[in-house]
């Protein structure tokens, strides 16, 4: 490569990396941008070096005075939150047990679903009608099952971009998942439950967990479809029925 | 009773330790600023409020993970804001555009508390945003203040999208040559 080709190279390479950060890559160039960044670490620290520069021009925002009603909230749910770990710890320990039992129900199906989402990964990658994400056979990946057979889904986990991408496995003849309205996505990682969004689309959805979690702590983690125990709610602090649930199984590295 | 002298880098660090007080303080200090970030992307105050509170519950949950050497606290929390407003504005798939051009003046931060080197870093980019293009410079804060795609910014700027991507890549390699001078 000559010089002025190099260069054209690496400016095209540190304009997509601020495309990145200015989320204004399409869905095909962003994945293909992940993949790259899985690869390659010196790109992640182009995609830093555009952070630390772009940052300042959020605070350029006006100041608005928010109404006091949203500290009350955000009050209201921590104290909600801190109660149910405290005071009502008998009932989070009863609902921890009952997922626990749920789970072990499934575990006899965990070696084949294992083997399984090999597979489904690898039919990800192959089939294209599946949409794009995920472009690379993921490191991290789990299907979720109901009690009975039939509809599942099926989650990766892209620590490139620090998100989960899901969606529904349909086969014909089977149900509509969302009839009923969205599911929530949580990830149980030991006791603790975590609210990672609404799951509501029949293609690949994309939740972020970048400020929730870190990638390692799903190693041990499971995912969990649930109805919304209260409708509406911006942050839920409590699935209600669990609907869905598999464990995340890790590629051998 | 919350401590008033208290940087939002050291209610972070507090708040890791689950210091309700720090939290409540640092709410004090940053929400009208976050709410400023999150009402550039989503207009309708009742659901930014919605993204506020998801927001500080957010940064509650996360403050472990607050670097004070990679950004201050005003960065790392109005990065949260933002991309907790992208998110829901996707979710909803809500298309309305806000009327306004941007009219990008770098205000000079309420808080005397914030480091050194991140004042620096700001009229720097201030600097450098104002030798860009008229058009490049409204698709970099376009899209990173109100989380513009190519498609809605062709739209607001009544230019070709493929336009808009090469004022994008442009306006990216001017910004960085001149911040990196």
């Amino acid at each position: 490569m000559t010089d002025n080709a190099t260069e054209e190279f690496h400016d095209d390479l540190r304009a997509v990396a601020g495309e990145y950060v200015l989320d204004t890559l399409s869905v095909r160039e962003r994945t293909a941008f992940e993949a790259l960044l899985a690869k390659d670490t010196s790109v992640m620290s182009l995609v830093e070096d555009w952070k630390h520069i772009l940052a300042p021009v959020l605070q350029s925002a006006p100041e608005e005075q928010p109404d006091a009603s949203v500290w009350l909230r955000v009050n209201e749910t921590l104290e909600l939150s801190a109660s149910e770990q405290k005071s009502d710890s008998n009932r989070t320990v009863v609902d921890l047990d009952k997922l626990r039992r749920s789970r072990n129900r499934w575990r006899g199906l965990s070696a084949g679903l294992v083997s399984l989402a090999a597979g489904l990964a690898a039919f990800v990658v192959i089939d294209g009608s599946l949409l794009q994400p995920p472009s690379v056979v993921p490191d991290r990946l789990a299907v979720l099952t109901t009690d009975t057979a039939g509809l599942q889904f099926i989650a990766t986990v892209d620590p490139a971009r620090q998100g989960i991408h899901i969606r529904p496995l349909k086969q014909d003849g089977q149900g509509d998942p969302f009839a009923e309205g969205p599911l929530e996505l949580w990830v149980q990682v030991g006791d603790a439950l975590s609210y990672l969004g609404n799951v509501t689309s029949a293609s690949w959805q994309w939740l972020n967990y970048a400020d929730i979690l870190k990638t390692e702590e799903f190693d041990q983690a499971v995912l969990l479809l649930a109805r919304p125990q209260e409708q509406g709610a911006i942050s839920p602090t409590a699935p209600g029925e669990i609907v869905f649930q598999g464990q995340i199984s890790s590629r051998a590295r | 009773m919350a401590e008033p002298t208290l940087t939002p880098e050291a209610c972070l660090k507090r708040i890791a330790q689950q210091d309700r007080a720090a939290f409540e303080t640092l709410y004090k200090l940053i929400s009208s600023k976050l709410l400023g970030v999150v009402l550039r992307i989503i207009p309708q105050r009742s659901l930014a409020e919605d993204v506020l509170h998801d927001t500080f519950l957010k940064i509650w949950r996360a403050a472990h993970q607050f670097d004070p050497n990679r950004a201050s606290a005003m960065s790392w929390a109005a990065t949260i804001a933002r991309n907790a407003a992208i998110d829901h504005k996707r979710r909803r798939k809500e298309i309305d555009l806000p009327d306004e051009v941007l009219n990008f003046q770098m205000e000079k931060d309420s808080h005397s508390n914030q480091p050194r080197g991140d004042e620096a870093t700001r009229l720097t980019l201030q600097h450098c945003l104002s030798k860009l293009e008229e058009t490049q410079r409204q698709c970099v804060v376009l899209a990173y203040c109100q989380g513009l795609s190519r498609e809605e910014l062709s739209e607001q700027l009544d230019a070709p999208v493929n336009t808009v991507k090469t004022w994008i890549r442009r306006g990216l390699l001017s910004l960085r040559e001149c911040v990196s001078q």
